[in-house]
């Protein structure tokens, strides 16, 4: 429904709001209905066709592809998906843009914050980051508009929101509730006294946190400028205590040991092979004996070349270069390489969230500091 | 086509008038693969019309409070639960009439199954 109005969440005009709202249904309409809508026409009248024509059903999914695309269901569907995709940063940027300077304003540090903010704008920008707009978001998550800018931040918290059509909750808390529930069921004695939540964004993926380990210090880090100074801003009026800073999660500047549980969540998907491994051995130096940490885990191929087909459409259509790389790792291998031990791996699932039903589980895997 | 080709005088007495320009024909400006470009603009312009159409929406609700629909009453209107839902609801129904030409295969792929 309503997306929470924390001090720090953008002001929508009439008629913006009016805009966003119809993205939001044109994504829920594509997500909910035409995307199921491909294996009806893909069982229903293609795969038989396929099937009468050569014997055999599609060998691999650039043949599935291939049929796929002999029909104007799917075509109109990828097009239509495109421009959504699109048109939801276009019509949350606009909004956005009109109140900058009384967003960036509102967002400056105050006296008396009960979490705080750095950032480093020595740091270097990854080519990774700064080559590939993400998601078709242009600027990507780092992209600064002025000094104290917090643009990409509001940006991807507002915007995450109408792309999911509310789906992730009214602070689009889901990933972050779902990440910790794992945590809390599986290392039910674990005492964390801080919590690392690495490439953070606007930081709804860190609040969920302190609600799990109230006693808990959390710190959130990303990339992105812009993404720490709206995600302490955020934090600080929805009167939440967090520690965000402005780091590259392969190198980060806390000491060895300082944390029991190091997290990601919807970023391994967004990296190259390379930096997952970073992820992984920057992780590993990070806890401490005894801490946990967890990140998305990659997908096994699937055994039908259409389910792989239409399960990699935002590795296809919505720039997520990495995808590919990231669901064909060997994730144990990537852990073990890190410096944990074998034995100390684990995996789970969590629901898709707001894809639940259209997606399957999303792999989680994590391993424990020997 | 002259003008002597026109349809003749109707009751009025006088002709149509003609609404094709005599000359060069019509530049093709567009390219085949101009298509996609063209979707983008067009699910755009869905939206403004949908912008239109919640407008259209806060007046009645405005009116149904009993206010005047000024530009100042129409933002400071608070969208309600209920009324954001019907909105939901119109939105779905318009983009199945306008996404019709796509999921009519679809529809067709499951009628043969049956």
């Amino acid at each position: 429904m309503f997306q929470d109005r924390h001090a720090i969440l953008p002001r929508a005009t009439h008629d913006e709001a009016a805009r966003e709202d119809f993205c939001a249904s044109l994504r829920q309409c594509f997500t909910t209905d035409l995307f199921p809508g491909t294996r009806e026409v893909y069982h229903n009248r293609l795969l038989p066709e396929f099937e009468r024509k050569h014997g055999r059903p599609p060998a691999d999914s650039r043949e599935a592809e291939a049929l796929m695309e002999s029909s104007f269901y799917y075509r109109g569907f990828n097009a239509v998906g495109r421009a959504a995709q699109e048109l939801v940063w276009d019509t949350v940027g606009e909004s956005i843009e009109r109140q900058l300077p009384d967003l960036n304003a509102r967002a400056r540090p105050r006296a008396g914050a009960l979490g705080s903010v750095r950032t480093n704008p020595a740091m270097p920008i990854p080519r990774y980051i700064d080559a590939v707009d993400i998601h078709v978001m242009p600027g990507n998550f780092h992209t600064e508009l002025g000094p104290d800018d917090v643009f990409a931040g509001a940006l991807y918290d507002r915007g995450v929101h109408v792309f999911s059509f509310g789906g992730l909750g009214a602070q689009n808390e889901g990933l972050g509730v779902a990440m910790a529930e794992i945590i809390k069921a599986r290392f039910p004695d674990l005492k964390p006294r801080r919590i690392l939540d690495i490439g953070c964004g606007p930081g709804f993926t860190t609040l969920p946190w302190k609600a799990a380990y109230p006693d808990a210090e959390v710190h959130g880090i990303d990339i992105g400028a812009p993404q720490v100074r709206y995600a302490h801003a955020r934090a600080e009026s929805l009167g939440v205590p967090i520690h965000y800073s402005q780091q590259d999660g392969t190198a980060t500047d806390f000491p060895d040991g300082y944390f029991d549980i190091v997290v990601s969540m919807l970023v391994t998907h967004e990296c190259p092979v390379p930096v997952i491994k970073g992820l992984f051995a920057e992780s590993h130096r990070l806890l401490a004996k005894g801490g946990v940490t967890a990140h998305d885990g990659g997908a096994p191929p699937y055994h039908d070349p259409f389910e792989n087909l239409i399960t990699s459409w935002f590795g296809n259509n919505a720039n997520e270069p990495f995808a590919i790389g990231y669901k064909g790792l060997d994730f144990e291998a990537a852990f073990t390489d890190a410096g944990f031990p074998a034995a100390n791996i684990f995996r789970a699932t969590r629901e898709a969230v707001y894809l639940k039903g259209q997606l399957p589980p999303v792999s989680v895997v994590g391993a424990v500091r020997e | 086509m002259t003008e002597a080709d026109s349809p003749g005088a109707d009751s009025t007495g006088l002709r149509p008038r003609r609404r094709w320009a005599k000359g060069q024909p019509r530049p093709k400006y567009l390219r085949p693969e101009d298509i996609d470009q063209m979707m983008v603009m067009f699910v755009a312009l869905m939206s403004e019309v949908s912008a239109l159409r919640d407008r259209l929406d806060t007046h009645e609700a405005v009116a149904e409070l009993g206010g005047t629909a000024t530009s100042a009453a129409i933002e400071a209107y608070e969208l309600t639960p209920e009324r954001h839902l019907a909105r939901a609801a119109t939105r779905t129904a318009m983009l199945k009439r306008v996404l019709r030409a796509i999921t009519e295969e679809r529809e067709a792929a499951l009628e043969k199954t049956k």
